[in-house]
């Protein structure tokens, strides 16, 4: 899962950006709207923690531009401004979710953890796929009852699949959505940790699809 | 009174100049008229004056008359038209009409000269009198001719005439005034078409002045709309520069808080508290600072249909996960159209904050009516979640104290409500809703 962070204090932007890695997150960050923009209409973020007040272009703008060229991810708009005449024009440019600052991190992370959630149609906060099960809050994969570890790369793969369970996955999408952007990718090791993940799962939760990608469903569904 | 209103000062004024040119007028009219009557009275006594003498003949020394004048009127006596004729004091002839009298003549006119003066008759009647002296030849002394005539008939003429001009001026006096009064009302129409729009202005229908005024009153409209365009610059600097300095406090705040939360310990304890304690006071003051001023500030008006339906919207979005993830539902009533007296950013802020709780507290539903009276528009926030006790509400509402620490802000909130709600000349209550749960009555002056 790939997170932009947009955010000109650099302590806060440091602070947010490390929290959302130790969750597991890939994380981007923008210093300016500028930046930010571009960032956003050019890599596949999951989600995107989004200031208001930024130099050079405003984050109301960043967003409308956004929506307007048709980017749909989620994002999250982390604000001093509390007025409700902002929050309210915040929603309307759309946003998905408004917090305010000063704010606590868990907070933030379980509001980018839902907003992921959501987009991806799921409504609570464990996803299952058959005999596996994936806690987005804490991390933890069980596979038929029984603790699977995992590493942080492993985990970040798994939960792409998990999100977008009964879906093709194409190689590039899933490096474009486990990498961050300064990331040396390289297309073989994602098959090395789908193969990694195969191992410690199951062999069929995970299938090839030829000069497609990859797609993991419950055992019995097709694709 | 007279001070106080242009108009009202103009029509006096006025007045008393036509009153006083209308008298003066009349009185002038009145006095020549009489003159003119009485010169035209005299003109024909003068023609009897000539007659007479022609009829007058020296016989040895002694005048006599050939012929006497044939009017009646010098026939009937006391008929207060007379004649006598006097040489040297002696009255030698006079009419028929003097009967038995003498005129008491106490001047005798230069030769050459008519005089007319007024006489009191043998009946005491008011007599005009024309008199003449004349030489006869063969004649040393002056013979001197009187013709009276009745006065009233001068002073009749006179009073018909004074009684038709003081009809005619009492009716111009009146045509005069009504035309002032006119031309007052239609002078002053720009002055009260700018009371009328100071008016809306200040009950929020309008923001500027807006329309064509006349040259006096340009400057005066021009000046008005500055200070009006000023007084917004003045809150939309405020607000941007409270906006600012809440950016410029809380995001150090927040690196502060997060920083403390990855610390363990008493001081960490310590330093998250006053974070939260220093995050609530900039909370509180910048809302303040925030708000427009309140009434004090004319041209203000807050469409409350547009607010609320945009904090729908919102509050929909942000309470989405509640009630195992189905939301809450808002239903507006009645709001549509409904406009107070105050800055939008204002009203919004209140409702926003009064819905936003309800939103915390409701179990599914949450209801915003509005009812409109005579001055005010009471807005309801309705919820069907727990509600507060009857003995409770009082003390929430005075304090903004927070009841349940477990959701977050509600006592802040619900007291900048209270504050702002004040500053307008509104009011905030509590009740039971009939959802179930809590109902909030906001009271703001409407526009």
């Amino acid at each position: 899962m790939r997170v932009l962070v947009v955010e000109d204090e650099p302590d806060l932007r440091r602070q947010v950006s490390q929290a959302l890695s130790e969750a597991g997150y890939s994380v981007d960050e923008a210093p300016d709207g500028e930046e930010g923009e571009f960032l956003g209409d050019t890599e596949p973020y999951d989600a995107v923690v989004l200031d208001l007040g930024l130099p050079k272009v405003d984050g109301i703008t960043v967003l409308n531009h956004w929506r307007q060229a048709g980017r749909d991810m989620p994002v999250l708009i982390l604000t001093a401004r509390d007025s409700w005449n902002e929050k309210v024009s915040g929603f309307d440019a759309g946003a998905d979710d408004y917090l305010t600052k000063p704010f606590h991190m868990e907070e933030l992370l379980a509001r980018v953890r839902a907003l992921i959630r959501r987009t991806a149609g799921h409504a609570t906060p464990i996803l299952e796929c058959g005999p596996v099960e994936f806690d987005t809050r804490s991390g933890k994969v069980t596979m038929s009852g029984t603790t699977v570890s995992l590493t942080a790369h492993e985990l970040k793969v798994l939960s792409y699949f998990i999100h977008h369970q009964g879906r093709v996955l194409s190689q590039t999408e899933l490096i474009e959505h486990i990498y961050d952007q300064d990331f040396d990718r390289d297309s073989n090791t994602i098959e090395v940790f789908i193969a990694r993940l195969r191992k410690k799962l199951a062999p069929e939760m995970i299938k090839t699809h030829r000069g497609r990608g990859y797609s993991m469903s419950p055992p019995g569904e097709t694709v | 009174m007279l001070g106080r209103s242009v108009s009202i000062r103009l029509i006096m004024l006025s007045v008393t100049w036509i009153v006083a040119a209308l008298i003066i007028g009349g009185w002038v009219l009145s006095q020549h008229f009489r003159t003119h009557v009485e010169n035209s009275f005299d003109f024909g006594l003068e023609r009897h004056v000539e007659e007479v003498l022609s009829y007058a003949e020296v016989v040895d020394g002694k005048v006599s008359l050939r012929q006497r004048p044939t009017d009646p009127s010098y026939l009937r006596p006391l008929s207060g038209w007379y004649w006598e004729v006097v040489v040297d004091g002696v009255v030698i002839d006079r009419s028929r009409s003097l009967w038995d009298q003498l005129l008491a003549l106490k001047l005798a006119p230069i030769r050459g000269e008519a005089v007319s003066f007024f006489l009191n008759g043998p009946r005491e009647e008011k007599l005009r009198v024309v008199a003449e002296a004349f030489t006869l030849p063969g004649l040393d002394k002056d013979i001197a001719i009187y013709f009276t005539g009745p006065a009233h008939v001068i002073d009749r003429a006179t009073e018909e005439f004074t009684e038709t001009l003081i009809g005619s001026l009492v009716l111009l006096g009146l045509g005069l005034v009504a035309a002032v009064m006119v031309q007052v009302i239609l002078g002053l129409r720009p002055l009260n078409l700018v009371r009328q729009k100071l008016a809306a202005i200040h009950s929020g229908e309008v923001e500027r002045m807006s329309g064509a005024f006349p040259r006096e009153v340009e400057p005066l409209v021009n000046d008005l709309n500055k200070l009006l365009d000023h007084n917004a610059q003045v809150i939309e600097r405020a607000r941007t520069h409270a906006g600012n300095l809440a950016h410029a406090l809380k995001t150090p705040l927040a690196v502060l808080g997060n920083e403390a939360d990855g610390m363990d310990g008493s001081s960490a304890a310590m330093l998250r508290e006053q974070v939260q304690t220093m995050n609530d006071l900039v909370t509180r003051h910048l809302a303040r600072a925030r708000a427009a001023g309140g009434s004090g500030v004319p041209g203000l008006k807050a469409d409350v249909g547009e607010i609320t339906s945009g904090l729908k919207r919102t509050l929909q979005r942000i309470h989405q996960r509640k009630n195992n993830g189905q939301g809450v539902s808002i239903s507006l009533v009645n709001v549509r159209g409904q406009n107070a007296v105050g800055d939008h950013q204002d009203i919004e802020e209140m409702l926003g904050n009064l819905m936003d709780n309800a939103c915390k507290w409701a179990t599914s539903r949450v209801r915003v009516t509005a009812e409109r009276d005579d001055r005010d528009v009471m807005l309801h926030i309705d919820d069907d979640g727990p509600g507060i006790p009857e003995a409770q509400r009082d003390d929430v509402l005075q304090r903004g104290k927070r009841l349940d620490e477990a959701t977050p802000g509600s006592g802040l909130g619900l007291n900048i409500v209270h504050e702002l709600a004040e500053l307008y000349h509104g009011s905030l209550s509590l009740g039971a809703s009939d959802l179930g749960g809590l109902r909030v009555s906001l009271r703001l002056p409407a526009a």
